[in-house]
């Protein structure tokens, strides 16, 4: 069963011209707007702020399926985010190189990351009792190579700023699960 | 047209036997998916609180029962799913509020927020703590027209030390004031 809803995509990054018509065959499988793209030159109508930009309503779950692969593949950056669809929910999802898996968040139809107040909540205890166990910095290097997801990137900040802040230790964990600044899209350029 | 999807909503507190008629046909009219027509079927749907859950829920809520619950004190939770425009969200009343407070939830009934308004929090905690640096302090902010501010400075002086833990949990509990868990549902005479 299709559950359509609106998608948007950001992509940006180096194209080889050799991998233009697979990738154009990509964006055209996802993307209905109208007339398809047949020239690789034609994606210049497409930039926007440097990066390539596609919207649609008509996506599935609201996902560029293809495209989103595509640029896997290729290498190249993106950002999309998703509107809720009736069996889906708002998401905000993104892949750069070197990443094994996109992040993929929840969100609200706005494009904003959300959090569950009760992972927050989770959170902040763990800091609570991470900070009870070292007690000072001093303790942190115990810590260090704690293999607990949090523990030795806690230990290694405390040791960097030689305090214990424990709003920073909470920021940590909010980066972790989504970045502050999002994901730096570099321009899209084809390059022979 | 109405959109019907899918809502849960849990009941607590005590309901006098002579109001029941009155609210089974709350139950009757928001809640299709089986009879609910005497107290023993009511009943059949308590675990501690009552519990109805349905995919067919107009708009993914309750609203005769809901409007029950409060001029009749009472306390419900009550959580809908995402459906095309529509949010999820949770919804808590309980005897003593004026409204019921609402918050963005993810579909799991779990209360949500936005990243960045989590940050703006920090930072915000972060500047009242350059101004409370100790307890001594703390009195300065009692008064604050900010009542997050003012909330913190009476945590401060309560508990006698700053723990920026608790400090953020007040926060958290001022956007989602869920107490604790509902009491059980009885009906007595």
């Amino acid at each position: 069963m299709s559950d359509l809803g609106y998608g948007k995509i950001r992509i940006g990054g180096q194209l080889s011209r050799n991998f233009a018509i697979p990738f154009l065959t990509a964006i055209n499988a996802d993307y209905d707007e109208g007339e398809q793209i047949t020239k690789i030159d034609d994606l210049i109508n497409y930039i926007s702020d440097d990066c390539l930009e596609f919207s649609s309503r008509q996506l599935n779950a609201g996902i560029f399926m293809c495209l989103e692969s595509a640029c896997q593949k290729y290498r190249l950056s993106y950002k999309r985010e998703s509107e809720s669809t009736d069996s889906n929910e708002a998401e905000v999802s993104y892949w750069i190189p070197g990443m094994l898996e996109p992040t993929t968040r929840c969100a609200n139809n706005a494009g904003e990351v959300l959090i569950a107040l009760s992972d927050i909540r989770t959170n902040m205890k763990n800091v609570r009792a991470f900070i009870k166990e070292i007690k000072n910095v001093k303790g942190a290097p115990l810590k260090i190579n704690s293999t607990d997801e949090y523990h030795s990137v806690w230990a290694k900040d405390i040791l960097d700023h030689n305090k214990i802040d424990p709003l920073r230790l909470l920021s940590i964990c909010l980066d972790e699960y989504f970045p502050a600044e999002d994901p730096e899209l570099p321009a899209f350029v084809l390059i022979p | 047209m109405a959109d019907y999807f899918y809502g849960k909503i849990s009941v607590g507190g005590t309901l006098k036997r002579a109001d029941l008629p009155d609210f089974l046909d709350c139950v009757k009219h928001d809640y299709s998916d089986e009879e609910v027509n005497n107290e023993k079927e009511l009943l059949a749907h308590t675990s501690g609180t009552l519990e109805l859950s349905s995919t067919n829920a107009r708009h993914g809520q309750y609203a005769n029962i809901e409007e029950f619950c409060r001029a009749h004190d009472l306390p419900y939770h009550r959580s809908s799913e995402h459906y095309g425009e529509y949010t999820s969200e949770r919804v808590t009343w309980s005897p003593g509020m004026l409204e019921p407070a609402v918050t963005p939830a993810n579909d799991d009934g779990d209360a949500t927020l936005e990243c960045s308004l989590l940050r703006s929090w920090l930072v915000e905690l972060k500047t009242f703590l350059k101004k409370v640096k100790t307890v001594e302090d703390a009195p300065l902010k009692i008064n604050s027209k900010n009542k997050t501010h003012a909330a913190w400075a009476r945590q401060i002086l309560a508990t006698n030390k700053i723990d920026i833990v608790t400090l953020m949990t007040v926060k958290i509990d001022e956007y989602d004031p869920i107490s604790g868990p509902l009491p059980d549902f009885c009906i007595i005479d």
